[in-house]
């Protein structure tokens, strides 16, 4: 065999490899959304690269602080999750998930500073939404399956729990009236009792169920990857009789209710006005917010209420005010930098929004009603980021 | 760039991540039994494809004592040798570059099976929404499978090797031997001095190595695909051009391991490599000159 002809083999041999990794780049990317939670005049986002809590001024986006779980050290990956960050209790709750990593839990830590006040193991997996707080306890899911109730004064496992499902828990669960509504991978909704985890009732929906269901008069909307919305009674766990509604994709957000409507967003890119009461659609909804830019959009973030609009963000980047199922306004007006997954939150007179990339903006939300969506950046990633 | 990407999903990933999807679903979730009927449909629609570039092997096997022989005769006149073998190739009605136009036309379809399995396994948060925008809309029933059940024997077939550690790490062997195999099946044995051989004897080791090394990164349903797509190469291989190649253990040295044949080729039945060398044909089913040169050294024995 010739010098020549190895070299050649070989060059073929690399020219294969390259092909395969650059079109097989899609290799599996761990990375929930970005979070971002507003409490009184401060802002949570996880942000930055890799990612951390950043402790924000809600006015001038100024840092606050930074929480990041003591004794990493630089043994950080790009592979992990943050869920949102809940404040509750004088304290800030956040769950971190880092591949094979021994940080791995849930983190209670100053909501001004940033610094750690303890951390509970928990099973080691993923929380990937934000720990609902109540009473003093602290109520997540992992995506081990399970759901744990941590008592805040103790910083202990309550006793009882954690309730173990079929499958991840993505969701937050819904904490009301002693009970804990746990929406979860497994198709089933479970309502457990809050004090002792024990399970009350559970109820198959038709698919799996990764956000948190809305509990409005005793009636749980949850929304399910089979593309509906499945009301059930809070107290016994029926399925509300005659509430059909089917969307034209995967439902993955908590509806939401305004002036006796349900609004729900679906990956099919539409906004949706349903009767609570059968599921009808009501026009002249649905919006479809692939009417923007072209082709089709996703939603997968819930929708928010800002005065008389719905405000919906979506995976091409765009966040859209919606009223009486027409667009009022859209923010950005040229073509977005980077999807928006996550859901907006109205705080005063403001927006916020995080995009995937970890940008902060504020948008006025008392402007929507002039037809006016701009933005302001409130915190943008240092240039390297 | 974007519409290149839109034509390759609409065209390759969303009929096999469906097609993948549709079988798991038939076949009661079972997504290691979805990915082996799937590879064999696979496999069996590119049969087609893939016969001319195994026969092309068979028949370079063939040739290899008179390209051999040639290479005696003129392997100082590089001109003159490259005449003859074109010349050889004509008579013998081989395209020595028969074997890459089926395997470029398959590459995609590989990468497109190895994106569905990937998509397919997704588990994390931005992999099921991207799997949601893939899945067609009249197959409504698939929805609720998601997320799918990854676990084989208590595998996560979607975690790598790596990940999962223990017995797992055997897979990524099986792939590289079973890969290797299948490769030392296929590759013209006898070495001989033509960029062909090069090639084919660099493929014996390197693409072994390099799937080896996929299937320790990659998830564990991919090695599925690998092993269960190498096995049904080296039987369809196996009946084209004779089982030698799977009695790999005759004669097996290191060296062998590049030059497959040339020395002690499985099959060659005890040959030594001083033998082989003046015989590389040792192995070459079919190839009546080899038979005749052999008879000759047994006789002056």
């Amino acid at each position: 065999m010739t010098k020549r002809s190895r070299m050649m083999g070989a060059g073929l041999i690399l020219l294969l490899l390259g092909l395969v990794l650059s079109a097989c780049g899609a290799a599996p990317v761990a990375q929930n959304w970005p979070g971002l939670t507003v409490d009184g005049d401060t802002v949570y986002a996880i942000t930055g690269a890799p990612q951390e809590v950043y402790i924000l001024d809600a006015e001038t986006g100024a840092v606050k602080g930074n929480f990041l779980p003591t004794g990493l050290g630089d043994s950080r990956s790009a592979v992990n999750y943050w869920s949102p960050v809940t404040v509750g209790g004088n304290l800030a709750f956040v769950g971190f998930f880092q591949d094979r990593s021994e940080a791995n839990g849930l983190y209670a830590f100053d909501p001004e500073t940033g610094q750690q006040q303890w951390r509970v193991a928990a099973d080691g997996t993923g929380i990937l939404s934000a720990p609902a707080y109540a009473d003093g306890a602290v109520y997540f899911g992992t995506t081990g399956s399970k759901v744990y109730a941590v008592d805040v004064e103790s910083n202990s496992v309550k006793p009882g729990w954690p309730f173990e499902a079929e499958s991840a828990v993505w969701a937050s669960p819904v904490v009301a009236d002693g009970r804990a509504y746990v929406a979860s991978m497994d198709h089933y909704l479970y309502c457990l009792d809050a004090e002792t985890g024990e399970e009350i009732w559970k109820v198959e929906l038709g698919g799996a169920l990764a956000e948190q269901p809305l509990l409005v008069d005793g009636i749980l909307y949850a929304g399910a990857f089979d593309g509906r919305v499945h009301a059930v009674k809070a107290d016994s766990g029926e399925l509300v009789e005659g509430f059909n509604f089917q969307a034209g994709n995967w439902i993955w957000s908590t509806p939401l209710m305004v002036d006796g409507q349900l609004f729900v967003t679906a990956l099919d890119g539409s906004l949706y006005a349903l009767d609570p009461g059968t599921g009808n659609v009501l026009a002249p909804y649905p919006y479809n917010s692939g009417e923007i830019g072209g082709g089709k959009d996703v939603i997968n973030a819930n929708p928010v209420q800002a005065g008389d609009n719905i405000v919906i963000a979506t995976e091409k980047g765009y966040v859209i005010a919606v009223k009486d199922g027409q667009r009022g306004c859209s923010w950005p007006s040229g073509t977005p930098q980077s999807p928006i997954y996550t859901t907006p939150v109205v705080s005063g007179d403001k927006i916020y929004v995080i995009q995937m990339s970890g940008e902060v903006y504020t948008l006025d939300a008392t402007a929507l009603e002039t037809g006016v969506c701009a933005a302001n950046v409130l915190y943008s990633l240092p240039e390297g980021d | 760039m974007g519409s290149i990407t839109d034509i390759w999903t609409v065209a390759i990933l969303q009929p096999m991540l469906n097609a993948l999807l549709w079988l798991y679903n038939t076949l009661g979730d079972q997504f290691w039994l979805a990915i082996i009927i799937f590879t064999v449909v696979i496999r069996g629609l590119m049969t087609p494809l893939m016969l001319p570039q195994q026969r092309s092997a068979k028949k370079m096997q063939e040739l290899q004592p008179k390209l051999k022989e040639l290479q005696k005769k003129y392997g100082k006149d590089r001109e003159r040798m490259s005449q003859e073998q074109m010349k050889l190739y004509r008579e013998a009605g081989v395209n020595p570059m028969g074997g890459c136009l089926p395997m470029l036309v398959q590459f995609p379809i590989w990468i497109g099976l190895y994106q569905s399995i990937i998509q397919a396994l997704g588990y994390q948060p931005l992999q099921l929404l991207n799997l949601s925008q893939n899945i067609y809309p009249f197959m409504q029933s698939v929805w609720a499978a998601v997320p799918l059940n990854r676990f084989f024997l208590g595998m996560d077939l979607a975690l790598t090797p790596q990940q999962l550690g223990g017995l797992t790490f055997a897979l990524p062997v099986l792939v590289a031997f079973t890969s290797w195999l299948q490769t030392k099946m296929t590759t013209p044995a006898g070495g001989g001095d033509g960029q062909a051989a090069g090639m084919g004897q660099s493929m014996t080791l390197m693409m072994p190595l390099m799937f080896g090394f996929f299937s320790l990164n990659f998830s564990t349903g991919l090695s599925f695909y690998f092993i269960v797509s190498n096995i049904i190469g080296i039987v369809t291989q196996g009946f084209i051009s004779g089982w030698e190649g799977l009695l790999f253990w005759k004669g097996f040295s290191l060296s062998n391991l590049l030059t497959p044949g040339s020395k002690a080729q499985p099959g060659s039945k005890g040959t030594t490599s001083q033998q082989t060398e003046s015989t590389p044909s040792g192995s070459q089913k079919g190839s009546q000159s080899g038979k005749k040169k052999r008879k000759k050294r047994r006789r002056k024995r």
